[in-house]
């Protein structure tokens, strides 16, 4: 029975084996040089960063990009439907117009919540 | 004879008790009123069923049975057997003087005889199941509300923890008379446990399809089952009897507990425990008896000898009566061990004889406490000068605990003792009869330094004598008491038939022999 | 068209769910501060726990990932009336702490509850994550509700502390769960719980049953994997603590029913042992902390978890008949816990705190409310004559007959501990005078009191009459399909 997990347990050695290898390859083969204020730098051959690290964005973006997702995947499930529709009959309208009407519902809700509203 | 009066007899403490809960609590005289009517027909009833007892015809009569959980084979299955009657009696003439008795209580009345009529509805209960789930249910029923019961109405005075736990209490600040409610409440629980597990033992062993007594006694367990399951009813239900070394809940608890309370607890209550040994245990489980029964009848005599030198040594009264308890369940504990049919109407019979004496006792020393403010012995003397009715009943129920021809207290002894003899357990016999000794000193030395010797002095000079409803109580249990005395087939013809019918072939014939 | 009829209950939760939806929305903002949106929540749920009676449907829907029946339905009343005892309990509250948003609250315990109703008939591993997720989230959601309080600012870290600790001991039971549904899958080759169990034993086998038990012991609050329990219940507001104390856990032990006394039935031997273990340990340390506990939400957390290592007893005899005594001891514990927490609640509500020291006096205080809470107690202490007693029992009657007499006689045992810590309380309110007396005391609205009443009315009479619940117990489980007890041969 543990036989059977020899190969997962092979590539599993490889990989570290790999990785070391690389590391400790690059360390003792690389040159070796003086590191200057240069070297240190975040990103050599461009021009410095300027600003805080931590840029606060808005929470409206969050939302927004939620609230796409949210409706994009959903809308993503008419294709699928469309292509079938034929065989799911007179059903399978109903229960798509059933979904997009929860799909409606939602989004009268997020407008009168005001989610869609950019300058609160 | 198809009737409803044994689930009457329950029935009746319990609505009381919840015609109680729904009457405003400014009403004070109609909860005692109704209070009282409830533990009236109790005791009427349960004289009816004394006396229709069908001694002729043994065996369980008014059989009542009411599917509960009947895939599981719970039945609500009450039926009256020989010793059935004169416990209920027993039962019924304690809550009726009890509700008397505590007719002065003034703290949250509504509550106190609530909780008192459940209690009581439980004990009944347990005396009549003939399912051992529903008995269990019962039994802790009748446990349970003792713990509100001691802890609110308690005796002011203190019970500080002792012992080696005693730290372990103060940490989570239990100390006092809730010390000595939760003792006593977590003491007997871990008893009702070891029952629970023997409950299942028992089911299970039988085919697990009952809980009817008459089922599992028809059952024939494997000795090995039988010498680990008798321990567990022994000790367990023997917490609440009082047996060493798990008696330490008593003194401290009858202390504490109110005065109807004391008496309903070392009245009826400790009964229940060697009621259970010996309904249970004993007549389940014949084979783990036959084994064990060496321990348990030294264990008792341990107890009466054990509980009369610590009652000789106290100074507080109510810690007496509370040890002179200890001291004559190990009476009734003996006369179980000694498996002769002597020995069991006596151990039966010692359960009401000290049922209505100790209920006597607890209700006197109640009165005296309330008068006096206090309850250490050697501050009193001479009351009789100023309540010489309490003073005689104090007398009766003395003479009833050291067992004078006449009283209760003699005929049980007596017998109990006979049945020690004849079992050939002989230094059984030295030792309860030791025990007797012993008690006549204490109770006699308390007696006379409480109500004879020297007058009262000066700040018990107002005390008065016992009042109205307080009498009614007196009255009622110091009947009983002589009346047991001078007619005891009142009550022991029943009993007999009910031990020749528990009593199992197996321990009979066994016996004689040790 | 039949997918739908047999997925009804939880279409209805989510209709219900979307209804509300539209309520919030066409409610004019000034009105919305006032709008008690929560009884409709409450009324609707209450509505479909009375439809489940009418409405006798049973088959399977999604291609068999979805099977409803007395085992799936018995779970789904259980959640409507924790939800709608908990709507009842919490509409007074939710309205007081955040008026004009009380819609938010109730949609998310509407969603939470679709997911839960899904639960049970889940029998399909990846419906079973779904199903568990979609109840999960919105629960921290909630759990952090109570932190837009204006007035209080201690209240203010406590729900985020407890959303944050809820969040993610949720994402890691999470992991958990689907790292050992995972090697199931993968051992097995399949993901439905029917045929799960058939594929032969292998070593790997045991490692996921472990991670799955872990995962989903998170869930119930499983020793040990129970530290979140007590700082959450103390951090969230406590009509939804009530709510968050008996459904969810329901839920995970339907679903750790499902997997293995169902799914792995075949392979018992694996999985009875470190249940029994997990059984003795939550008894044993849930009833041990308890005892220490100074905040009547954190001692009630730990009974809790005490209260599961009954359950689990029952789940470890891996029997019908111990199926059946779990489901039984759920609904007590339902009525008792949530009952229990309100009651608490209602108090906290009268400005006298949660500290244990807080119930003093409630007896003249709150003499109907002392009442209640001495009802829950007892129940939760096993006492007879109240439900938790048959529940108790039950639960170790079933272990007995199985023959784990150790974990009964543990049981017994540490119910007495168990029992120390419950009469504190009932110390509390009955033995000790109120240190302050304020006699214009509220112990919240009228609903809050007509979900205590419920409780104990339920507490009571199924303590008086078990039977109907016991026989409906015994049908769920037996729709579950596990194989009868083989006869026991008692303590011999």
């Amino acid at each position: 029975m543990i036989a059977s997990y020899i190969p997962m347990f092979l590539i599993i050695a490889v990989g570290i084996l790999l990785a070391t290898v690389f590391f400790l390859g690059s360390t003792f083969l690389g040159p070796k040089q003086a590191k200057g204020a240069e070297h240190n730098t975040p990103y050599e051959s461009g021009s410095e960063s300027s600003g805080g690290r931590h840029v606060r964005l808005s929470v409206k973006f969050y939302l927004t990009a939620i609230l796409f997702v949210v409706f994009d995947i959903e809308a993503v499930f008419l294709y699928p439907w469309g292509i079938k529709f034929r065989s799911f009959g007179w059903l399978g309208l109903v229960e798509m117009l059933g979904f997009l009407g929860v799909l409606v519902i939602g989004l009268v809700y997020c407008w009168k919540k005001g989610a869609l509203e950019w300058e609160t | 004879m198809k009737d409803h009066l044994l689930s009457l007899i329950v029935a009746a403490p319990a609505l009381a008790a919840f015609i109680v809960l729904f009457l405003p609590a400014a009403e004070r005289v109609a909860i005692r009123v109704v209070s009282l009517v409830g533990a009236a027909v109790a005791l009427a009833l349960s004289v009816v069923a004394l006396v229709t007892y069908d001694s002729a015809r043994s065996g369980l009569q008014r059989v009542e049975d009411y599917p509960v959980v009947p895939s599981m084979g719970v039945h609500l299955r009450l039926a009256q057997d020989g010793w059935t009657g004169p416990l209920l009696l027993l039962t019924g003439v304690i809550i009726f003087a009890g509700v008397l008795a505590s007719w002065s209580l003034n703290k949250r009345d509504k509550e106190y005889f609530f909780l008192l009529l459940i209690l009581v509805a439980g004990v009944f209960g347990v005396f009549v199941s003939q399912d051992l789930l529903i008995f269990f249910l019962f039994y802790e029923i009748a446990v349970l509300p003792m713990y509100l019961l001691i802890g609110i109405w308690g005796a002011s005075h203190a019970v500080p923890p002792k012992g080696p736990f005693a730290a372990a209490w103060k940490l989570f600040a239990v100390g006092d008379k809730q010390y000595a409610a939760m003792k006593l409440t977590l003491m007997l629980l871990v008893g009702s446990a070891a029952i629970l597990v023997a409950v299942f033992a028992l089911y299970q062993a039988s085919g697990g399809t009952s809980f009817d007594l008459t089922h599992l006694a028809a059952t024939k367990y494997d000795r090995t089952t039988q010498i680990i399951v008798f321990p567990l009813i022994w000790l367990g239900f023997g917490t609440l009897a009082g047996v060493f070394p798990f008696h330490t809940w008593s003194p401290d608890g009858h202390a504490s507990a109110p005065t109807a309370v004391s008496m309903l607890h070392a009245g009826v209550l400790m009964k229940l425990g060697a009621f259970g040994v010996m309904r249970v245990g004993m007549v389940l489980l014949p084979e783990g008896t036959a084994y064990w029964v060496p321990v348990v009848g030294t264990v008792a005599a341990i107890n009466v000898l054990y509980g009369a030198f610590c009652a000789m040594s106290q100074t507080d009264l109510k810690y007496i009566i509370a040890y002179s308890s200890v001291s004559h369940m190990g009476v009734v504990m003996l006369g179980a061990a000694t498996l002769t049919p002597a020995g069991w109407n006596g151990a039966v019979f010692q359960m009401v004889a000290h049922g209505i004496m100790t209920g006597l006792f607890f209700a006197l020393v109640g009165l005296v406490y309330e008068r006096a403010h206090t309850r250490a012995i050697h501050k009193m003397g001479g009351f009789a000068r100023v309540m010489p009715g309490v003073a005689a009943f104090f007398t009766l129920a003395c003479l009833s605990s050291l067992g004078l021809p006449g009283t209760a207290g003699f005929v049980s002894e007596f017998v109990v003792f006979l049945g020690a003899w004849k079992s050939g357990h002989f230094y059984w016999t030295i030792a309860g009869v030791l025990g007797a000794f012993v008690t006549a000193i204490y109770v006699l030395r308390a007696t006379r330094a409480i109500f004879w010797g020297p007058g009262p002095t000066e700040e018990f000079h107002e005390l008065s004598d016992a009042r109205h409803t307080e009498w009614g109580a007196l009255v009622i249990l110091g009947t009983c008491l002589v009346l047991l005395g001078v007619w005891p087939r009142l009550v022991l013809d029943a009993i007999d038939v009910g031990s020749s019918t528990h009593l199992p072939a197996a321990l009979a014939a066994m016996g004689g022999k040790p | 068209m039949n997918d739908l009829v047999t997925l009804w209950v939880p279409l209805a939760v989510l209709g219900l769910g979307v209804l509300l939806l539209l309520v919030d929305v066409l409610t004019p903002p000034k009105k919305a501060a006032q709008a008690d949106v929560g009884w409709l929540v409450a009324v609707g749920l209450l509505v479909i726990f009375g439809a489940t009676f009418l409405v006798d449907v049973q088959g399977v829907a999604a291609y068999g990932a979805y099977r409803t029946g007395p085992w799936a339905l018995f779970f789904q009343r259980l959640f409507l009336v924790a939800g709608a005892l908990a709507a009842f309990g919490g509409v007074e509250d939710v309205q007081k702490r955040t008026p004009g948003r009380q819609g938010e609250y109730w949609l998310m315990m509407l969603f939470s509850l679709s997911g839960m109703v899904l639960v049970p008939g889940a029998q399909n591993l990846l419906l079973v994550v779904v199903a568990f997720e979609l109840m999960s989230i919105p629960l921290y959601v909630l759990a952090a509700h109570g932190k837009t309080d204006p007035d209080e600012a201690s209240a203010k870290g406590n729900a985020a502390e407890a959303a944050v600790k809820l969040y993610f001991v949720g994402a890691l039971s999470t992991a958990f769960t689907l790292f050992g549904l995972g090697l199931l899958t993968g051992l097995t080759g399949t993901t439905e719980l029917a045929r799960i169990g058939a594929a032969p034993l292998q070593p790997l086998a045991a490692l996921g049953l472990l991670f799955v038990l872990g995962g989903l012991g998170y869930k119930i609050g499983m020793v040990p994997f129970h530290m979140w329990v007590p700082d959450t219940y103390q951090g969230a507001r406590a009509p939804f603590v009530a709510f968050l104390s008996v459904a969810p856990k329901a839920a995970g032990l339907a679903v750790i029913a499902g997997i293995f006394a169902f799914g792995m039935q075949t392979q018992k031997s694996l999985w009875v042992g470190p249940l029994g273990m997990a059984a003795f340990l939550s008894m044993a340390i849930g009833n041990l902390l308890a005892v220490t506990q100074s905040d009547t939400r954190r001692l009630l957390g730990y009974s809790g978890v005490a209260q599961m290592g009954y359950v689990l007893i029952a789940l470890a005899t891996g029997e019908e008949f111990g199926l059946a005594m779990v489901l039984f001891f759920l609904v007590a514990y339902l009525f008792t816990n949530l009952g229990a927490f309100l009651v608490v609640h209602a108090n906290a509500e009268a400005g006298a705190g949660f500290e244990v020291d807080g119930l003093a006096g409630l007896s003249r205080r709150a003499p109907k409310l002392a009442l209640a809470l001495a009802c829950f107690l007892l129940s939760l202490a096993g006492i007879p004559f109240v439900v938790g007693f048959w529940a108790k029992l039950y639960v170790l009657l079933a272990a007995y007959r199985a023959g784990l007499v150790s974990l009964v006689v543990a049981g017994v045992v540490l119910a007495v501990i168990g029992l120390f810590y419950y009469l504190r309380l009932l110390r509390a309110a009955y033995m000790t005078e109120p240190t302050v007396s304020r006699p214009d005391e509220r112990f919240g609205g009228p609903a809050l009191g007509l979900a205590i009443a419920l409780c104990v009315v339920a507490v009571v009479g199924l303590g008086l009459f078990p039977k109907p619940l016991l026989d409906a117990a015994t049908r769920a489980s037996h729709d579950l399909g596990v194989p009868a007890a083989a006869p026991h041969v008692g303590a011999r």
